[in-house]
């Protein structure tokens, strides 16, 4: 049962509808193997593929913080934790298929704040 | 490995239906090792790759299209299995399709093979798996249904096919007036017969 949710997870990590994919992108952007993932998100290692399984959370914002509590509850996770990992998985899908539109937006988000007085 | 009850899968349907995010993980949690189970034991002699995948497919297809499935007309186990059983003919047919257009391929680039000279990869046998899957059910179905008249093969077809509502089974057995109370203890009998003849014939083959 395990390997057969772990393939379903596998193929999910391609796929936008499921949770898996924005885990996907936090562990490669982070290096993470599940052991990391599962640390990173306040989850046992084994809970990780259910988690990935769930449908990703809705874009409005109180449908986000229903899906995000509703899985953490489920499946024991922080709920805060998890509510990052998604807001950073999407922002790295984002700038991944954003090309040079996505770097700028990196940059901007990046950048230090103006030096100098303020008005 | 057993399916969940009726009422589960209703209940995981209707967390599907209303966009529960959890759901997804839940149905595949509470039945993709029956579903996979009862892959293995229908197609024993398909390769075990093909039914995960058929699996998969069936069980990922509802996440998205919930709407696909009718719990009035079938139960979730029944629909998951039929729907997973044509996912993995359509496979069989595919790969068969391939490996006889690899066949010919090879045959045109070399004739002097004479389309013999098969690699392992091209075995020759695949193509008839299809073929042996639907036979082997054909003929398990004659050795549960032998010696029954018209009114149990048409019973044991619709449960083969997800059927569970006792109203409708007990119908085909010409009970449908009697009281519901009857209806459930005869199409319970008669189910628990039909399954241990199957039982029977499988282990006879």
């Amino acid at each position: 049962m395990s390997d057969l949710l772990a393939a379903f997870a596998r193929r999910a990590a391609d796929d936008p509808f499921y949770l898996a994919s924005l885990l996907a992108e936090v562990a490669r952007s982070d290096r993470l193997d599940d052991a990391g993932l599962a640390a990173s998100l306040g989850c046992r290692p084994e809970g990780l593929n259910a988690v990935r399984c769930c449908r990703a959370p809705r874009d409005d914002a109180a449908g986000f913080r229903e899906d995000v509590a509703r899985v953490a509850e489920r499946f024991g996770l922080d709920r805060v934790r998890l509510a990052q990992a998604v807001r950073r998985g999407r922002l790295l899908r984002q700038l991944r298929e954003g090309g040079a539109g996505g770097a700028a937006l990196l940059a901007a988000r990046d950048a230090p704040p103006p030096e100098g007085p303020r008005p | 490995m057993s399916f969940p009850s009726a009422e589960e899968g209703r209940r995981l349907h209707e967390r599907l239906c209303a966009g529960d995010a959890t759901a997804p993980a839940d149905l595949l949690l509470a039945y993709l090792a029956p579903l996979d189970a009862w892959l293995a034991e229908r197609f024993r002699r398909v390769d075990a790759d093909l039914r995960h995948d058929a699996a998969l497919d069936a069980l990922g297809s509802l996440h998205k299209r919930p709407a696909q499935f009718d719990p009035r007309r079938k139960s979730l186990d029944g629909y998951l299995c039929m729907s997973a059983a044509g996912d993995l003919r359509n496979a069989l047919r595919r790969e068969a399709r391939h490996r006889e257009r690899r066949r010919t391929l090879a045959a045109v680039a070399d004739p002097s093979a004479g389309g013999n000279s098969l690699g392992r990869e091209d075995d020759p046998s695949f193509p008839l798996l299809l073929a042996e899957a639907e036979a082997e059910r054909a003929s398990e179905r004659a050795a549960v249904l032998s010696g029954l008249g018209p009114q149990e093969a048409a019973f044991f077809d619709l449960v083969e096919q997800g059927e569970w509502r006792a109203p409708v089974l007990a119908a085909v057995i010409g009970l449908a007036g009697r009281p519901p109370a009857e209806q459930r203890r005869e199409v319970k009998r008669l189910r628990d017969r039909l399954m241990k003849r199957r039982q029977r014939a499988r282990e006879a083959s």
